[in-house]
């Protein structure tokens, strides 16, 4: 990994717990993750992992009341946003961060035309008028390869395709020329082929923008074209990380390498989520001491069932493990 | 407008058949209707030959065709309390119903639509709760009971408000609205805490769908996402409400206009039947029930403009 430029974002033990009735739902727990421009970072995990909640952490898009603690820094340019009043979390949004989310189909407001959901942002954020607003807008639908903008503007979204519709909400999503894009699987709604040109588009937008980007999937092969870095979650923890290559290259936690044999083959439906690792995801209100991963991992020793092993490593690639792969394995799974 | 073609051509026989049974209503009341309009001194010729220019000595269907026919052209036949005619009575009293429910439906939307958006959003707080306890009782309440204890408390105890007979909106406009203001209350009180109850639930809905999540990405102020998101897309129940609701207001308007002494159609309506005015009667509730026919249909009409979805499938 060669030197880079400071980090767009950089978040320091991220924690968000719910308020369940059973006790605080550990959804991110303690997550350090940091992003530069122009470069991608896949965040992966099986459904449940805490991904989205990460995602929506780092701009405060969680429902106010169902919070039950929050921790850790968000540090995006310079600027704290972690406990930010309101009124500077939402100055930031949609301005300086953008988001996509997973489903087209219910992400666009049915009733407003297109135009008016795509102008919005820009009007409010950087006060231009109305037509200059359609002329940035005309422009953005160009650059995410909508033909005939002028007329879409005028559309509603039922009357959008998906993967047109997709294009339109990263059209919003740039609508402000933003430093940083969220983005909560946004292919996973999309059939493959529409998949493969929705992540092409992201990739060529990001590095015209020199953007940086935070993409969420499920989907390992997804991970592998698109992204530069990669963050393996598990259980609201981040279990592995580093440049995408080396992760896949020289894997070093056993649940990275359970997800990367879950891969669909070629010839299994598209858009399907990863093939079942054995077990459940444990209990994020009640999680099991030491290792998170244990109860499933085929390496599990004693010691992984009493210590929690911390996230490290060398060169960017660190590993939460007591055995990581590519070590000799731990005794007790000799038994 | 192909649209409103097809419904014209439903409603064709639901208009047909309820002016049919309004007119079939009034003859089969027991006793007659001739005999009870003139009362016990009358002479038997004299019944005769009003029964003859009501047409009570035909048989039913030609009478009600003949009667039927004549509407057509704008003619529901003269009072024979006082020799007006029917439509020249209504067109009198028209101004003041429709003045009456014009101001209950604005002010009951005005108030119910900020207060359905703020107890959605701050669902389960306190407003919200204290709002709930409070329109659970305004509908409790029958209508004129709800007149009266508004009577107690602005015109008696307040001393605001009094009731002193209607004032024309062309005599003057203040004193138009002084007069109209408890009645229109009345009406509304219900009609809020019904909206803004409705509106809170479809709103509560809305603001979990992702679109508003959407829109709070976009770091829009909460009015907005509340006003210009959320509101248009969670309105479809409260509009088919607010029009379904026009029929309850016509029924309580009656009420109310009786009770308030405003010279409207229910007023018209009520002493007709106290007169045992046969012609007026029909008149009156044929015309309401167009009346409201209509008012359905356009507020079907309103899903086309407020719904774009629907609009297309339509136009396609
Ligand atoms: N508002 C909430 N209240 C309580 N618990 C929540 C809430 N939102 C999410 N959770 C819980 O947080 C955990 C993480 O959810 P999250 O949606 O981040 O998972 P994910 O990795 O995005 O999964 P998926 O791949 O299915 O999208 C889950 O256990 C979920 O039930
Ligand atoms: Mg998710």
């Amino acid at each position: 990994m060669t030197a880079q430029s400071a980090p767009v974002l950089e978040m320091h033990e991220l924690r968000t717990w719910f308020a369940t009735p059973e006790g605080p739902l550990r959804a991110v727990d303690g997550v350090s993750l940091g992003v530069e421009p122009g470069r991608c970072l896949g965040v992966v995990g099986e459904s449940g992992s805490g991904k989205t909640v990460l995602l929506r952490s780092i701009v405060g898009l969680l429902p106010r009341r169902a919070i039950a603690s929050t921790g850790g820094t968000v540090c995006f340019e310079g600027l704290e946003l972690a406990g930010a009043p309101p009124a500077v979390i939402r100055d930031v949004r949609g301005r300086r961060i953008g988001m996509v989310f997973q489903d087209p189909m219910t992400s666009l407001n049915p009733v407003m035309r297109v135009g008016t959901q795509l102008t919005d942002g820009m009007r409010h954020h950087l006060g231009v008028g109305r037509q200059e607003a359609r002329r940035r807008a005309r422009a953005l639908l160009e650059a995410v390869g909508i033909p005939d903008p002028e007329r879409r503007l005028r559309d509603y979204p039922h009357q959008l395709s998906g993967g047109m519709r997709q294009r339109v909400t990263i059209a919003i999503a740039l609508a402000c020329d933003p430093s940083l894009l969220l983005a909560d699987e946004p292919t996973t709604a999309l059939d493959v082929t529409v998949q493969s040109q929705i992540l092409r588009l992201l990739g060529r937008l990001r590095r015209q923008r020199n953007m940086a980007v935070i993409l969420v999937t499920h989907d390992m092969g997804v991970v592998a074209g698109s992204t530069d870095d990669l963050a393996v979650m598990y259980a609201g923890k981040v279990v592995e990380q580093g440049p995408t290559a080396t992760v896949f290259s020289a894997t070093r936690h056993p649940y990275t390498r359970a997800l990367l044999e879950a891969i669909p083959r070629a010839d299994a439906r598209p858009g399907e989520r990863l093939a079942t690792i054995p077990g459940q995801p444990p209990s994020l209100v009640d999680p099991p001491s030491g290792c998170r991963f244990a109860p499933r991992c085929p390496r599990a020793a004693d010691r992984c069932r009493a210590e929690e092993p911390p996230l490290a490593g060398a060169d960017g690639h660190r590993f939460a493990c007591w055995f990581p792969l590519g070590d000799p394995e731990p005794p007790a799974a000799a038994t | 407008m192909k649209q409103v073609k097809g419904r014209l051509l439903e409603l064709a026989p639901v208009l047909l058949l309820v002016s049919f049974a309004t007119f079939a209503l009034v003859r089969v009341l027991p006793g007659d209707p001739a005999r009870a309009f003139l009362g016990p001194q009358a002479s038997q010729q004299e019944v005769a030959l009003l029964r003859h220019q009501i047409g009570l000595d035909r048989p039913i269907i030609s009478a009600y065709g003949h009667w039927l026919a004549r509407a057509f052209h704008g003619d529901l036949g003269q009072s024979y309390q006082t020799g007006q005619s029917v439509v020249s009575a209504l067109a009198q009293r028209l101004p003041v119903s429709i003045e009456l429910m014009l101001l209950a439906q604005v002010l009951g939307l005005a108030v119910a639509v900020p207060v359905g958006v703020l107890t959605a959003y701050r669902a389960e707080g306190l407003v919200d709760r204290a709002w709930s306890g409070l329109s659970f009782a305004t509908i409790a309440l029958p209508s004129f009971v709800l007149g009266l204890l508004l009577i107690i408390v602005f015109p008696v105890k307040l001393n605001v408000l009094q009731i002193s007979g209607f004032t024309h909106l062309t005599h003057s406009v203040g004193g138009n609205l002084e007069s109209m203001t408890l009645p229109a209350l009345t009406l509304a009180l219900p009609q809020i805490a019904i909206y803004s109850r409705v509106l809170r639930g479809d709103m509560i809905a809305t603001l979990r769908e992702d679109h508003v999540t959407m829109a709070e990405a976009k770091g829009l102020p909460t009015w907005q996402i509340l006003f210009r998101y959320a509101l248009r897309p969670s309105s479809f129940s409260l509009i088919t409400l607010a029009g379904l609701n026009v029929g309850q207001l016509m029924s309580g308007a009656v009420v109310v206009e009786f009770l308030f002494g405003l010279p409207g159609v229910g007023m018209l309506l009520v002493s007709s039947i106290f007169a045992h005015d046969l012609v007026m009667i029909q008149g009156v509730i044929l015309f309401t029930v167009v009346v409201y026919v209509a008012i359905n249909l356009g507020v079907d009409l309103l899903y086309a403009v407020l719904d774009p979805r629907t609009r297309h499938v339509a136009a396609a």
